[in-house]
């Protein structure tokens, strides 16, 4: 439904969006593909209140949500917030990153994924959060340069978000979780380091399990389907797409070369190309 | 977002895999990124010329889908730089901690050039997760020296000590030894200004570093 809020991202858009964009120095590159989208800018992929899968991006400093035809919906609550990832089932929606500036590790809430509220904040340290997944938010202690100095977590209680203990993942203290989801027994995360992606599973959200890892793919969503831990990501070199299942083969998702796992929206994987959400069945 | 081979004509390549592997690749990064890497190897050809021109650079990425820079497409991982000459430099051989001074030195020196376009660079005396490469990034700019930065700090305890034998302790804390030490080191290279407040002056001292660096010359 359109109303006041809400505008399809046209040509005209586009083309003012691309024009505000700081012009760069004609330097010489041999380059190939340019456009002005940039994955940086997602917070991910999540399932609305309908069931459609949307986009969570940043556009002229706010927060939107865009579907797969390119209709943008503007956001509440979420000034300032420099968000990493997001999830969403339909009735519950959970956004995860870092007050922006400094960084504060912050949590935000929405029952419509439009308008939101911060739920919780970890005040007094240099921090963020990088994943969240049905209760469960991984993140980090930061250095001024953004390198993770220790890992944190907080899980969703009756009382609201509560930071946990995290036993087993001191040898990555260096990563910054990517993804995180439920599996039939507890938890399951990713984190990327310099040459793939390394996996843990926990029962309780606090004490963690490695598992074998992933090389040569940086993991970015995760989600139990049909009994199978499916993931999406990108080729650490090439940055291509793959899908695949927990100790099974990896596969080429039927998405075009240059797209961007965003994560896993219900039974749907959700990409970034060309500026726009495509998304595919998850366990292809 | 760009894909590319090479930066500025010189290849690419990717060794984690397999080693010496001279397969080009596709990387990715913002056309911003790009340009800034130009810049930066433009750098490197000048204040290494005497190796002749730098015949490829090993990468560990540039864009990876994962948070912050690398996720947004403005951060390079550098392993390794070869030149015509036959020299190496090898972060991917941890070779900050070598034990040949001239090793460490022209490390030092590659150290020196990152820092010259991007204000945060990481190397392997910032924590063992940056052993075996430097990473490069858009963070923080513009290029200054700040004292209360761990990478910065780090950077100039060990430039001291390999270059002037300042027998610093190289734990990030910028403290009366590290200032005097630094103000001997500015003195030395014969830097002007504050390279606190002045992105040229801290990039003219870290210019006057790296020439040394790449000649093994103390300071």
């Amino acid at each position: 439904m359109l109303n006041r809020r809400t505008f399809v991202l046209g040509a005209a858009a586009t083309a003012a969006i691309t024009s505000a964009l700081p012009a760069h120095a004609a330097a010489a590159a041999p380059a190939s593909g340019d456009t002005s989208d940039n994955p940086g800018s997602t917070a991910g992929v999540l399932l609305a209140p309908d069931g459609t899968p949307l986009l969570l991006a940043q556009r002229d400093g706010q927060w939107v949500l865009v579907d797969e035809t390119g209709s943008v919906r503007i956001t509440d609550g979420l000034a300032g917030a420099d968000l990493v990832d997001v999830t969403g089932d339909g009735a519950a929606f959970t956004a995860v990153g870092a007050v922006s500036g400094d960084p504060i590790a912050t949590i935000w809430e929405s029952a419509d994924a439009v308008t939101w509220r911060e739920a919780r904040r970890l005040h007094g340290v240099r921090s963020e959060f990088t994943a969240v997944g049905n209760g469960l938010a991984l993140g980090s202690v930061v250095k001024r340069e953004r390198a993770s100095v220790v890992r944190i977590a907080a899980r969703r209680t009756a009382s609201g978000w509560n930071t946990v203990p995290v036993r087993g993942l001191e040898w990555t203290d260096g990563l910054s979780a990517t993804a995180v989801a439920t599996t039939a027994d507890g938890w399951i995360a990713a984190a990327v380091d310099i040459s793939g992606t390394v996996l843990h599973t926990s029962r309780d959200g606090v004490t963690w399990t490695t598992r074998p890892r992933l090389d040569g793919v940086a993991v970015r969503g995760l989600a139990l389907v049909d009994g199978r831990v499916h993931w999406v990501g990108n080729e650490i070199v090439d940055a291509t797409p793959l899908t695949g299942v927990l100790d099974a083969d990896r596969t080429r998702p039927a998405v075009p070369q240059d797209a961007k796992a965003l994560g896993v929206a219900g039974t749907r994987s959700g990409w970034f190309t060309g500026g726009r959400l495509i998304t595919v069945e998850a366990a292809r | 977002m760009i894909t590319f081979s090479r930066i500025d004509g010189t290849p690419v390549y990717y060794w984690r895999s397999s080693r010496g592997n001279t397969t080009l690749r596709n990387w990715q990064a913002t056309q911003s990124f790009y340009d800034s890497l130009v810049l930066w190897i433009r750098d490197l050809r000048s204040l290494s010329s005497a190796y002749g021109s730098i015949t490829y650079l090993v990468s560990a990425g540039f864009y990876v889908n994962k948070p912050g820079e690398h996720g947004a497409g403005t951060a390079m991982d550098l392993d390794h730089v070869r030149w015509s000459g036959g020299q190496v430099s090898s972060p991917l051989d941890r070779d900050h901690a070598s034990g040949t001074l001239a090793t460490r030195r022209r490390y030092l020196a590659v150290d020196a050039v990152c820092r010259r376009r991007f204000r945060y660079a990481l190397d392997g005396w910032y924590n063992a997760d940056h052993a075996d490469h430097i990473h490069s990034d858009f963070g923080g700019l513009p290029v200054r020296c700040v004292t209360g930065s761990e990478s910065d700090t780090k950077f100039v305890q060990a430039l001291c000590n390999n270059f002037m034998s300042s027998g610093l302790a190289v734990d990030g804390d910028w403290g009366p030894l590290t200032q005097s030490a630094f103000n001997t080191a500015k003195s030395r290279l014969a830097v002007t200004g504050d390279p606190h407040t002045s992105s040229a002056a801290w990039q003219s001292f870290l210019s006057a570093a790296a020439r040394k660096g790449f000649a093994n010359q103390a300071f």
